[in-house]
């Protein structure tokens, strides 16, 4: 977002834990303490005490990926009822009760988990988890706002379509993922949230939202041991045996061969949006680090070669980036830009020679070198503010990697090797077998597009 | 699409939560949420103003091991006419491509081999760039810094190429873009006279016409150091910082100095409607109302009433048109901070088998509802409560505090006055929310922007 207008003036909001930095980028998180409770939740609280605010999170293995077919969006509407009514509050008395003290609590559903994020001056911790436990253990789920939920959803997913790049990348991902549980979006379709039952949002509510598997993170301004005692007093009476079925089939890391020119259509589009990808590896890769370093090379950054060539040297596009999706059970790698029609064609053959340029080509020192500094340079102020560390901190969890690895994160990049970074390129960043999805004026780039492989085009209006 | 590193980002309508709220760390840890003190007189950072006019405003702040260094120029979208719309915020571009020392990409080039970070914004009323980066790159970045403010290049190659970018940049925030596209419709609407009616990012025509020539001409003007602010926050030694400050920069010549901004908007008498034909799924409407500039004491007030009817859902507009009616899918207000009179804004959206008249009625009726009915204690007790969180959320950062450093000092030609602005918010009374609703929100003072979604 380099270069921006207003905007950008209300970016930045950050809060800054006692981190302790070496000279060498090396970062060491605030001391803390892991716990488990009974019921198997596992407990994180972090003393940070640069401000007086107190940042929670609990992250839920109930994402999308657990909609079950013909029930895509029901982990997305559960997460949205959860503040809509509970333990006999109706939904404005539990927002009047977060928000009076100050305080902000949301519900993000994702592929692979949901998370309950609450913010408040530390002096509230006691409210922040007794409205937060109240949520997530006693919903209510009342008919009306189930209703009201439903209808807010359906007209959201309409309006995506009123956002290009949403749309395109939206269906880059269900494209390339097909039927597999990460393949629709989170929030479901039209159709099947339109038709879906307050049954359906309490089966799966029963189902996965369960103290086994989820995970509470605390960080901010507060006495550890009286934290975990609140946390222990609202969350040890959580019941819940872990889903049976959980686990969701590996999406193959493998690419899908061929190449397949994807158009959707939009008729009053004045500039094009591009991806090109493919199917990848999951979150738990070895390659992790080297494929960091490898996609920060090629489109990471204002320096990136997909950025120079496509920004910098011809005035294609405003941004240009490549970058790895990495799930539980796999991912994908894709190209992101986006230009005006009459430069489309252009614009993907600059990218595929990238691509082609870094899968054959080995990455000078120098290069190699400039993007590892990047990475370590700014790693810590990706652990700036308590929400990125309870960030980290479930998320490392859920993916059964320990807290260290933020401490070690530096020296694992430092340690990746252009023999690597050729290697994983070869093996993730495909150049003759890639989706490319192009949401445009059809009639006016149709020319443009020959020759690129397999055509399928659908219109705008038959987006879900 | 994200094109910068990680980092949090807010929609626009929380912009004004952001900027509205701000507190020094030294001074935070001194407070507790809703106690009221007695500010100190003066914020902990040494002021020097080298003899080319440059002001610079230096913070130690040693909690980490890095550095935020800012430059902010007296100069925004407002300094431009017709003709040359969208220069300033090209300019800011083009303060990346290339200068006497280092040329074309190496500012960039040489920022992140060292692992540092930069980006830039163009507003109405100001244009800031900054770097983040570990402590020891400091003297790197004076360096960098100070050789675009001496000797941009403005390479014709790259006034082409980045002029192309901004197009781009135009097409995406706006042409293809049904907010974008609404809010350059309620700018054009709402003001008659001045420039804040065009877009930032200037109108297309003019982005094929501008010169080089157009922006020599601007940067001599405007990008001289007595047209800016030096910032630096974080972990230095001041002493030295101002030895590398003086290196850097005191061989920059002063210009003469531009001359102020004399349009005034005249005063709005009677309502102003557009329609907007755009594809689209939702209807959607978009008022401003017109309010005061960021020295005016009813500022705070009308922040206040942007809390009580947008922040959260137990906010008026949301639940009222959101949940108790169903109406709507998004309501939110803004009041906006600027130099000259801007605009108060409610922005909804619509859900797809309802109008944008439905919606229109149902905000009037909340504005007039206040205005003659004042808010509830509670709301008004909410409100400062979320103030004083927000005072802490929003500037935890050595970049959130040098940014806020600068605004001040644009807005209110004193960065200490951050330190009595949350006195100010204290001291609104339900009294005066009721006031300024009753004054500002006049059926004649409004100009609203209606979206017709075409297939």
């Amino acid at each position: 977002m380099k270069r921006v207008m207003f905007l950008a003036m209300a970016t930045l909001v950050a809060l800054l834990p006692a981190l302790a930095m070496a000279e060498t980028g090396a970062v060491k998180l605030p001391p803390h303490k892991e716990y488990a409770l009974k019921n198997g939740l596992k407990v994180f609280i972090m003393e940070s005490r640069e401000v007086p605010l107190v940042t929670l999170q609990l992250l839920v293995p109930a994402g999308s990926a657990m909609d079950g077919p013909g029930a895509e969006g029901v982990a997305n509407l559960t997460g949205r009822l959860l503040t809509k009514g509970a333990g006999g509050l109706t939904a404005d008395q539990i927002a009047e009760s977060i928000e009076e003290v100050g305080g902000v609590i949301n519900v993000d559903t994702g592929r692979d988990y949901a998370t309950v994020n609450g913010d408040f001056l530390a002096k509230d911790l006691g409210r922040a988890l007794d409205i937060m436990g109240t949520i997530v253990l006693a919903p209510d789920f009342p008919k009306e706002d189930f209703d009201r939920e439903k209808g807010l959803v359906v007209a959201e997913i309409q309006g995506t379509k009123e956002q290009p790049s949403a749309i395109a990348t939206r269906e880059f991902v269900r494209v390339l993922d097909g039927s597999h549980p990460y393949g629709h979006p989170v929030d479901g379709s039209e159709e099947t949230v339109g038709a879906m039952t307050r049954e359906n949002v309490t089966g799966f509510y029963k189902k996965y939202y369960v103290p086994a598997g989820a995970i509470l993170a605390v960080v901010g301004d507060v006495d550890g041991g009286k934290a975990f005692e609140l946390v222990k007093a609202k969350f040890g009476g959580w019941k819940g045996e872990a889903a049976k079925a959980a686990g969701i089939p590996a999406l193959a890391p493998k690419k899908i061969p061929g190449r397949t020119l994807f158009v959707i259509n939009k008729d009053d589009a004045t500039q094009s949006q591009i991806r090109i990808g493919n199917l990848s590896v999951g979150r738990n890769t070895p390659d992790y680090f080297p494929l960091l370093v490898t996609n920060s090379v090629l489109g990471g950054g204002f320096t990136s070669r997909l950025m120079d060539e496509i920004r910098v040297n011809r005035g294609l596009s405003y941004g240009a980036r490549s970058g790895l999706t990495q799930l539980k059970a796999g991912g994908l790698f894709g190209v992101y830009t986006y230009t005006k029609n009459k430069s489309l064609r252009e614009t993907i053959d600059v990218a595929l020679e990238q691509l082609r340029k870094i899968r054959t080509e080995k990455i000078s020192d120098v290069e190699l070198a400039k993007s590892k500094k990047y990475i370590t340079g700014l790693f810590p102020f990706d652990i700036e503010r308590n929400g990125d560390l309870v960030g980290w901190i479930t998320d490392l969890t859920y993916y059964g990697l320990p807290l260290g690895f933020v401490e070690t994160y530096c020296a694992n990049v430092d340690k990746v090797t252009s023999d690597e970074a050729q290697r994983v390129a070869g093996e993730q960043m495909w150049l003759d077998d890639n989706l490319i999805l192009v949401l445009t004026k059809y009639e006016e780039t149709k020319g443009q597009l020959t020759g690129l492989g397999k055509v399928e085009t659908i219109s705008i209006d038959e987006v879900k | 699409m994200h094109l910068c590193k990680s980092r949090a980002r807010r929609s626009l309508a929380a912009l004004a939560l952001v900027v509205l709220v701000s507190v020094p760390l030294a001074y935070a840890g001194a407070l507790n949420a809703g106690e009221t003190k007695a500010a100190p007189a003066k914020l902990a950072a040494t002021v020097e103003t080298l003899k080319n006019g440059l002001k610079v405003i230096l913070m130690e702040d040693h909690s980490v091991p890095v550095i935020s260094r800012w430059t902010f120029y007296r100069v925004g979208s407002e300094n431009e006419r017709p003709g040359i719309t969208g220069i300033s915020h090209f300019m800011e571009h083009m303060m990346f491509n290339g200068a006497g020392t280092y040329g074309p990409k190496e500012f960039d080039r040489i920022l992140e081999s060292n692992g540092g970070y930069s980006n830039a914004f163009t507003s109405e009323d100001m244009t800031g760039y900054y770097e983040d980066f570990a402590s020891n790159v400091l003297e790197l970045c004076i360096d960098l810094d100070s050789d675009r403010m001496k000797s941009l290049a403005l390479d014709p190659k790259y006034v082409v190429s980045e002029m192309d970018v901004v197009k781009e940049e135009r097409r995406m925030r706006t042409d293809n873009s049904v907010e974008g596209a609404m809010y350059e419709e309620l700018g054009a609407l709402a003001y008659k006279a001045h420039p804040y009616g065009w877009p930032v990012i200037g109108w297309m025509s003019d982005l094929e016409k501008i010169t080089r020539d157009d922006a020599v001409k601007y940067y001599k003007t405007y990008y001289a150091p007595n047209n800016a602010i030096l910032i630096i926050v974080g972990d230095f030694d001041t002493k030295k910082a101002i030895e590398l400050v003086h290196k850097y920069y005191d061989d920059i010549p002063a210009q003469t100095p531009p001359g102020p901004v004399r349009t005034v908007e005249p005063e709005q008498l009677g309502e102003r409607r557009a329609e907007l034909h755009k594809a689209a799924e939702m209807p959607a409407v978009l008022i401003g109302y017109h309010i005061p500039d960021v020295k005016s004491n009813d500022i705070y007030a009308l922040d206040v009433l942007q809390y009580v009817l947008s922040e959260g859902e137990s906010s008026r507009l949301y639940r009222k048109l959101v949940r108790d009616l169903g109406i709507a899918v998004y309501a939110g207000a803004n009041a906006s901070w600027n130099i000259a009179p801007a605009l108060f804004t409610v922005d909804v959206k619509a859900k797809p088998d309802k109008t944008a008249a439905e919606c229109e009625t149902a905000v009037y009726g909340i504005l007039a509802d206040i205005a003659a009915n004042g808010i509830t204690p509670a709301e008004l007790a909410k409100a400062k409560n979320q103030v004083a969180a927000n005072f802490y959320r929003s500037m935890q950062t050595v970049n959130g505090k040098a940014r806020k450093i600068g605004t001040y000092e644009i807005y209110f030609g004193d960065f200490n006055e951050i330190l009595k602005v949350r006195d100010r918010y204290q001291a609104v009374t339900a009294d005066d929310v009721k006031r300024v609703a009753g004054k500002y929100f006049a059926p004649k003072n409004r100009s609203v922007v209606t979206l017709v979604p075409e297939a």
